[in-house]
């Protein structure tokens, strides 16, 4: 009688995360296109038919996640490389004087050969060779304006002031009047991280902005879009919670499991952090660091999604677990949104580097961008070993506190009530009104973050590829 | 585990969970003995699923103790737990796991060995007719499949004491038979059957000991005959139940 035997806390971690990969591994596998077709009533191996009263669910779902997962990584690796190539074009430009007008690197070469054309028509005696040696020059420097302000796509009229603008300053100032524009390069390569100290630090802080736009991607993605968890009448874990294992090791299985079994890191962000340590210059070992870098950012919001979930259980009603994952799933879309509306829309990458130029050089020692110091090219070894033990207590601490903090969470039980009394019979009304005006909080926080209210409208405008830009040519019609 | 003949696997004194100035379950006192088919019978919202979530460590007790095997369920739920066999109310499990390696889980949880997990099943899954379903995933059960793979899995570390809950819930009248006769035959091999119900000739058939909780508390305590010579005069539970359920704030029975 009675023949469970006790295990170990590594050994229930192991099972609850093989029993979730199993999981993702049979949603996998059950999306098929086609199956063989079995006479009616027999199975393969001649056993009887099996039931079939309540249908299977539509298998087309699954295999239309598959098609998504694969197009999602191809877009990983691609809107990485078109974020990394438009921030580190964005960061180079911040060294050059707001005085000079950026055009491309041909046509500053063009007006340099134009300049010295028209010093030496002096050097003609008859006028009208002179007239007609300087007529082309003038020629050859209206086409190359004018190509200039056509490819910046400006409407009709903002073109014509464009071009005025460009024979003004070179009237007035020559060839020293422009300055080159950072052209993003095709593909992300060593070069792609700026190698001057001041594009160097902007382009590392502006990467550590978007990071922190992966963050919430990832949290509230792996709570709301990869998790029907909190919005079940019954929560998965109290399966869980059935066993003879230790809340610690439940928890750690979770932690486990949001970490390292979510398929939102590994598709998104995996690529990303490959990406970037490939523009530091690492070459091949971009691979290993990036997935080193991905396990440290896993689970730091692996503990956070652990900890998020066990409260949100905790301490909201049905209902409003419904309408958090509800929330959740809006806040993770809009933050993947925003990462690729930053690598789509010049004004966004532009917005954002300005942000990092401005933003002080301390922030950059924050849990979220620690892995960035590694990856930087003038780092000195003190400040990567500063970096690499940080990390490692970060590393240390947050899932340490995550599971403590669940444990003391659920220390009056699991669960407050269970079933449809979940979250309504609640004895912690302090708590409960602690959490909202933080959340209130943290909602007018969020709102005071969304700053310059002029910026952000021409984002979604850009976000679909489109240059018709209203701030692009109000900026450049104010100097003429 | 040495049962021992009339010794208490379960006690539970002065058990109390309260929610603010609501009292789902109020100084509940029972105790069940080794052996023993206990039913806990009750209406809708009488605190018989909060009583055994309490038993399983799942909720917290605000004041009295639950103990089976001498073991706290709170503070050594672990090891009450490997004492247990849980059938809920509402089985969940995780969604597209098939029906084999769900069992497979249960029983590696339990720390038994896959071949020892496959001889325990085989002849359960065939008396509940689960054997043709082993390969299809759970997410497509019905509510009455998701009660019987709950039940196999309840049952692999071979429990001294069965806690189930509104275990016929969804079952069809095949499944309801041959869980009987599982209960019979567990209580017959020296186990201790703990089950929530709102069947009352479920109870009548089955059970050795019966409690009547209404409205958080305690009305009714005894065997069937116990109660019936006590409260009605030799009427039926049914009859028994209404008397007793229905004028519960009052405490009659104790």
């Amino acid at each position: 009688m009675n023949s469970s035997r006790p295990i170990s806390a590594a050994r229930t971690v192991w099972l609850i995360a093989g029993l979730a990969l199993r999981r993702q591994l049979n949603l996998f596998q059950s999306a098929r296109f086609s199956r063989k077709k079995q006479p009616p009533g027999v199975l393969p191996h001649g056993s009887p038919a099996p039931r079939s009263a309540t249908p299977a669910k539509s298998r087309g779902r699954s295999a239309l996640s598959i098609f998504v997962m694969l197009f999602m990584a191809f877009n990983g690796f691609n809107i990485g490389a078109r974020g990394l190539l438009s921030l580190s074009a964005a960061s180079s430009q911040v060294t050059v004087s707001p005085d000079k007008i950026p055009v491309s690197a041909s046509t500053i070469t063009g007006l340099v050969r134009a300049e010295k054309a028209f010093q030496r028509a002096g050097e003609f005696y008859d006028p009208v060779k002179r007239d007609e040696y300087v007529g082309q020059w003038n020629r050859y420097v209206d086409e190359l304006l004018a190509w200039e302000a056509g490819r910046e796509r400006l409407s009709e009229e903002d073109e014509k002031a464009r071009l005025q603008q460009l024979h003004d300053v070179f009237n007035r100032e020559g060839s020293a009047g422009f300055a080159p524009r950072a052209e993003a390069a095709f593909c992300v390569s060593s070069d792609t991280w700026p190698r001057e100290p001041r594009p160097n630090s902007v382009f590392l802080r502006s990467l550590s902005l978007i990071v922190l736009l992966w963050m919430p991607f990832i949290i509230f993605g792996s709570l709301g879009l990869n998790n029907k968890n909190p919005g079940e009448v019954e929560w998965n874990f109290e399966w869980l919670y059935t066993f003879p294992a230790s809340a610690r090791a439940l928890f750690a299985s979770k932690l486990f499991v949001y970490s390292f079994l979510n398929p939102l890191v590994w598709v998104f962000f995996l690529p990303y952090l490959i990406l970037i340590f490939v523009s530091s210059g690492f070459g091949y070992t971009a691979i290993p660091l990036g997935l080193a870098a991905m396990v440290y950012f896993s689970i730091l919001a692996g503990a956070l999604c652990t900890i998020l979930e066990v409260a949100l259980r905790k301490f909201l009603s049905l209902n409003q677990l419904k309408n958090i994952q509800a929330l959740f799933t809006v806040l993770g879309t809009v933050s993947l949104l925003l990462i690729y509306a930053s690598s789509i829309s010049k004004p966004l990458g532009d917005f954002i580097v300005a942000r990092a130029a401005a933003m002080p050089g301390f922030l950059i020692w924050n849990p979220f961008s620690l892995p960035l110091i590694l990856g930087l090219p003038s780092a000195s070894p003190s400040q990567v070993f500063l970096a690499a033990d940080a990390m490692l207590f970060i590393i240390l601490a947050f899932p340490s506190l995550a599971l403590v903090g669940s444990e003391w969470l659920t220390r009056d039980g699991l669960v407050k009530a269970g079933g449809p009394y979940q979250g309504t019979r609640r004895t912690y009304w302090k708590t409960i009104s602690c959490l909202r005006i933080y959340l209130v909080w943290i909602a007018g926080t969020t709102a005071r973050l969304f700053p310059t209210p002029r910026s952000l409208p021409s984002a979604p405008a850009s976000f679909g590829g489109s240059s018709i830009c209203p701030l692009q040519s109000k900026s450049r019609s104010r100097r003429q | 585990m040495s049962p021992s003949p009339n010794s208490s696997l379960v006690e539970i004194q002065g058990l109390t969970k309260s929610y603010g100035s609501f009292e789902a379950v109020k100084d509940l006192n029972l105790t069940v003995s080794y052996g023993q088919i206990f039913a806990l019978l009750g209406p809708n919202g009488a605190g018989k699923t909060t009583t055994i979530r309490m038993l399983m460590g799942i909720l917290a007790p605000s004041a009295g103790s639950a103990k089976i095997d001498g073991l706290d369920c709170f503070q050594d739920r672990v090891e009450v737990k490997r004492r247990v066999g849980y059938l809920p109310d509402e089985p969940i499990f995780h969604d597209h796991l098939r029906e084999s390696e769900i069992i497979r889980f249960s029983g590696e949880m339990h720390g038994l060995q896959r071949e020892e997990i496959e001889t325990r099943t085989r002849a359960l899954l065939q008396q509940l007719e689960l054997t043709d379903a082993l390969e299809e995933f759970a997410v497509n059960y019905s509510r009455g499949m998701k009660k019987k793979l709950a039940l196999v899995c309840a049952m692999l570390h071979d429990p001294a004491l069965l806690i189930l809950d509104e275990p016929t819930n969804g079952l069809d009248p095949f499944a309801t038979r041959a869980l009987h006769e599982i209960i019979r035959a567990n209580a017959a091999a020296g186990k201790t059957i703990f089950f929530s119900t709102h069947l009352l000739d479920q109870a009548e058939k089955l059970c050795t000991q019966i409690a009547i909780m209404a409205k958080g508390r305690l009305a009714a305590h005894g065997t069937l005959a116990e109660l019936r010579e006590r409260l009605t005069g030799g009427s039926s539970l049914e009859e028994i139940f209404f008397s007793v359920a229905g004028d519960s704030a009052s405490g009659i029975g104790q």
